[in-house]
């Protein structure tokens, strides 16, 4: 066969075979990354609004009972011990990792990069073979030179390609199992508020609901005691407070529960992604509207905690 | 039958919930203060029940996490591999290069 002609046939063979994963896998993993880290920052944020809160009434209640029982550093404490909020931390993490390198594994930048360093290689190629000294050893015409680096950059791309393909399903299919586990696990801690007769409260939404009312308590009582000595705006400054809070313990449990509900949906991409690999199908899983609701529920968190 | 957690947990918060509406219903700030104090006490149970469902799922996370990095591992060998492939190409290009250039300075010395 001609010399010339063996890379243009390995160019056709590999570059028909290159792109083996499908291009929704490509463009949907780094927003599947970006999902994933906000679902478990804001996971993170749920335990640190619900301990904050903790914290503050603790400080509301020495503010009304001072007189009374005055200050004892023991009383002030945090609901969770660091322990068992960096065991939390730690699982989180490691998942935000996963979602890093996987997006980096799969994105179309190490193709770009890996053409780039390509056309680097042909261009120090053509130089070389455009030296006197090269010239005396061998006869290389441009065209060959270009020829041979585009076979060299087919050839790189499906065996990057190829490795990928193998690889991915499987580790991504890996992770089905934990990711699941992780969401049930935190769905679990988030837990349920407490229905209109008492029933069904648990974890981080029951603890959250019930502080919020302690912090009405705590306000209302303060008000009753210092009524005589509040002129009459900060007195209705403080009164203010009661609805306020009202509002924003509804706020602050909903953000829960759809922190507790991106869960869910992060698993349910995650299912859609190891099935677009596995099969080259697109994916239907609405990342952009998880992302944008994390969002929401992250400004949301940020906004309590300062 | 022994009750389960949920059991005690809707116990308590019944009785946390009917404190605090008789809270918001007592008119003097003794009978409040009374109730106010009851309310903090079932709060705190509440807070422990809580605090211990919780802690009852340490271990798996713990062991979830495990699992989450053995993978992670893995695909970062992964991307080593293809990392590893992009460079034996960038090495080339430098070979490549540094021929040219010493081609070039030989070439000048020797004239």
């Amino acid at each position: 066969m001609n010399r010339r002609i063996v890379p243009v046939v390995v160019i056709c063979i590999f570059g028909s075979l290159a792109g083996c994963i499908s291009p929704a896998v490509h463009s949907n993993v780094p927003q599947f990354a970006d999902a994933v880290t906000l679902a478990t920052e804001n996971s993170k944020g749920a335990f640190q609004v619900v301990d904050q809160k903790y914290v503050e009434i603790e400080a509301d209640t020495l503010v009304v009972d001072y007189e009374k029982t005055g200050f004892d550093p023991r009383r002030i404490r945090h609901l969770l011990t660091a322990d068992e909020l960096q065991v939390r931390v730690d699982l989180l993490n490691a998942l935000q990792q996963y979602a890093k390198t996987l997006s980096q594994v799969s994105s179309d930048s190490k193709l770009q990069e890996f053409d780039d360093q390509t056309k680097a290689f042909g261009k120090n190629l053509q130089d070389l073979a455009g030296t006197a000294a090269f010239k005396r050893l061998v006869q290389t015409s441009k065209t060959q030179v270009d020829i041979a680096t585009a076979a060299i950059d087919a050839l790189g791309r499906w065996f990057l390609e190829r490795k990928r393909q193998k690889e991915l399903p499987q580790l991504i299919e890996a992770m089905q199992d934990p990711v699941k586990r992780t969401a049930e696990l935190l769905q679990a801690d988030i837990g349920n508020r407490p229905d209109d007769q008492g029933n069904g409260g648990s974890g981080l939404r029951a603890q959250l609901w019930n502080e919020y009312m302690q912090a009405m308590i705590q306000e209302s009582a303060f008000i009753d005691h210092n009524k005589e000595q509040l002129g009459p705006l900060a007195k209705a400054q403080e009164i203010r407070k009661l609805p306020q809070l009202v509002d924003e313990r509804a706020k602050a449990d909903d953000a829960l529960r759809q922190t507790s509900e991106s869960m869910g949906k992060l698993v349910q991409a995650h299912n859609e992604l190891l099935r677009a690999v596995q099969t080259k199908a697109d994916l239907h899983a609405d990342i952009s509207a998880l992302i944008s609701e994390g969002q929401r529920i992250k400004t949301f968190y940020e906004s309590l905690q300062k | 039958m022994d009750p389960t957690q949920q059991d005690v947990q809707n116990a308590f918060q019944q009785l946390y919930d009917s404190l605090t509406s008789a809270y918001w219903a007592a008119s003097t700030i003794e009978d409040k203060d009374r109730i106010r104090g009851c309310a903090d006490v079932v709060f705190q149970i509440l807070s422990q029940l809580t605090v211990d469902d919780i802690k009852s799922r340490s271990a798996d996370f713990q062991q979830l996490k495990s699992s989450v990095q053995s993978v992670s591992n893995k695909l970062q060998q992964l991307e080593n591999e293809i990392d590893g492939i992009i460079h034996n190409i960038q090495i080339a290009s430098s070979v490549a290069g540094g021929i040219t250039k010493a081609l070039d300075v030989a070439a000048r010395f020797l004239g």
